[in-house]
């Protein structure tokens, strides 16, 4: 299972990646993809919502279960990948990369060591099993 | 998952088939079984499109023989067993008294006095002792042996357009048609069955253990010859929500009537007397409270067992018994049933509106 060193991760089993622009990109885990199985449809916020850390932004369904999305920062809204709609199973795909799901202004400086680092997911997840 | 309860869990013959194949293990009926090997969109493409192996090792088998088997089985069953001759199988229920479904069941007619039952794996032992309880009912000495074998035998479903060329390669000189039997021998005699639960064509091969072992290994690379792959539990559960057949302990159970489920076809009111007949005849007489309708959402979102049915004016009208997505469709479904004459406008999800629109079955067309 991959976990890219350049990116953070929460215990949700989210990623969080800052952007050259200051934004913070968001998606799930490796790991999290395959505990959830295929993934059939993505429920994203609307552009410019609010989001708060820790609480639910969204949901993703897989054939088997249904999981709350929860935002690693507060902030707002300024993305969500469109392609999700019409290809859900792209989060299965590509986690890190064409599987994102949305990207966030946070509303203070994105602090890095508030997540875990990809040696510490990978401990984490380890533990969880 | 605690340890105890793995444990505690039963596996079939293939389990250690199912974890080389990188099998995801999850406990269904009692046993450990496989949900999902690759995927379980994958997994019901290749039964739509080419062809699916299953082990379905977790459902019963019992043999009733004897010279008075047909007519304790005729007294106890729903479905009509004459219009089940020798060589052929047969969708059937099993009620209460109170006409709830204790168990809907596959039969095969082997030989004029000798059937193999084919339970849900919950319900092996009070079908057994439904079996048994009938004998004992019957006035005078009865010929009618009960043999449970679930614990030595296997099953397989190999499901999907291009099963017949995959089993060809395998056992080349049997082939059946649909609810129709045949014996084979491969190290074991078995009894092949053009059934299974997922609407695409296919067989079920009911064999003991040591022989289904075999033939699962076997299958497998003209399985994949043909673009197939091995399916879990998760993909038969879509499949069969796509075709709207019910699931025990969903849509269907001790306190579901057959006539509720839109099951009144395989109830042989004409029959003469049966397990629940009277209760069911009074229900047909009166009309049953619920119905089992067809629900299509308007996305992709799945439609969820338990979510609440709503009608137009935000009534609670009924409970959504089986949901999911479904791959063809890019849908969700839902069986749901409701009260009578009520129509449904949408569902509750986790506190979501979610319209739906009642369809007939099945939910996708494969003709």
């Amino acid at each position: 299972m991959e976990f890219p060193s350049d990116l953070r991760y929460t215990k949700e089993h989210e990623w969080a990646r800052l952007l050259d622009n200051g934004l913070v990109r968001v998606g799930v885990t490796d790991y999290a993809q395959d505990a959830l199985g295929d993934v059939v449809y993505v429920e994203l916020p609307d552009i410019g919502a609010k989001v708060k850390e820790e609480e639910s932004f969204g949901e993703i369904e897989s054939t088997k279960s249904v999981s709350d999305l929860y935002a690693p920062v507060t902030g707002k809204i300024v993305g969500c990948n469109s392609l999700l709609e019409e290809d859900p199973q792209l989060v299965n795909e590509d986690p890190y990369g064409e599987g994102w799901l949305v990207e966030v202004r946070p509303q203070v400086m994105f602090d890095e060591t508030s997540f875990m680092t990809a040696n510490e997911y990978r401990v984490y997840v380890e533990e969880a099993e | 998952m605690g340890v105890s309860q793995e444990a505690a869990l039963k596996e079939t013959a293939l389990a250690s088939r199912h974890r080389e194949l990188g099998g995801k293990m999850g406990a269904f009926a009692g046993f450990q079984m496989p949900i999902q090997y690759e995927g379980t969109l994958k997994e019901c493409r290749a039964v739509r499109q080419t062809c699916g192996i299953f082990d379905v090792s977790h459902m019963g088998t019992v043999f009733v023989r004897g010279v008075d088997a047909s007519r304790v089985l005729q007294g106890l069953f729903t479905n009509d067993i004459e219009k089940a001759p020798v060589g052929a199988a047969q969708y059937t229920l099993l009620c209460a008294p109170d006409g709830g479904v204790i168990d809907d069941l596959i039969i095969f007619h082997l030989a004029a006095e000798d059937w193999m039952i084919i339970p849900n794996a919950a319900n092996v032992h009070v079908v057994v002792a439904e079996i048994v309880a009938a004998k004992a009912r019957q006035p005078g000495p009865v010929r009618l042996v009960v043999e449970d074998v679930s614990a030595e035998y296997g099953i397989l479903a190999l499901q999907g357009p291009r099963y017949a060329e995959v089993l060809a390669s395998v056992l080349p000189n049997v082939s059946v048609g649909r609810f129709r039997l045949a014996s084979f021998d491969f190290a074991g005699e078995g009894v092949l069955s053009g059934t299974g639960y997922t609407g695409s064509p296919g067989v079920e091969i009911v064999a003991p253990a040591s022989s289904v072992t075999r033939l699962w290994d076997a299958l497998q690379l003209p399985l994949r010859e043909v673009g197939g792959c091995p399916a879990g539990l998760a993909a038969r559960d879509v499949l069969r929500l796509e075709m709207g057949y019910p699931l025990w302990g969903n849509d269907i159970d001790r306190e579901t009537s057959p006539l509720e489920a839109g099951l009144g076809w395989a109830v042989a009111f004409r029959k003469g007397d049966f397990r629940g007949a009277e209760a069911l005849r009074a229900q047909r007489e009166a009309g049953v409270p619920r119905m089992r309708v067809a629900l299509l959402g308007e996305g992709r979102r799945p439609l969820r067992a338990g979510s609440v049915v709503l009608d137009a004016q935000e009534a609670e009208i009924g409970i959504i018994r089986s949901g999911g997505f479904s791959p063809l469709l890019e849908r969700g479904i839902g069986l749901a049933l409701v009260q009578r004459a009520k129509v449904p406008f949408s569902i509750d999800l986790r506190g979501r509106r979610v319209a739906v629109e009642v369809v007939d079955l099945p939910f996708v067309d494969l003709s």
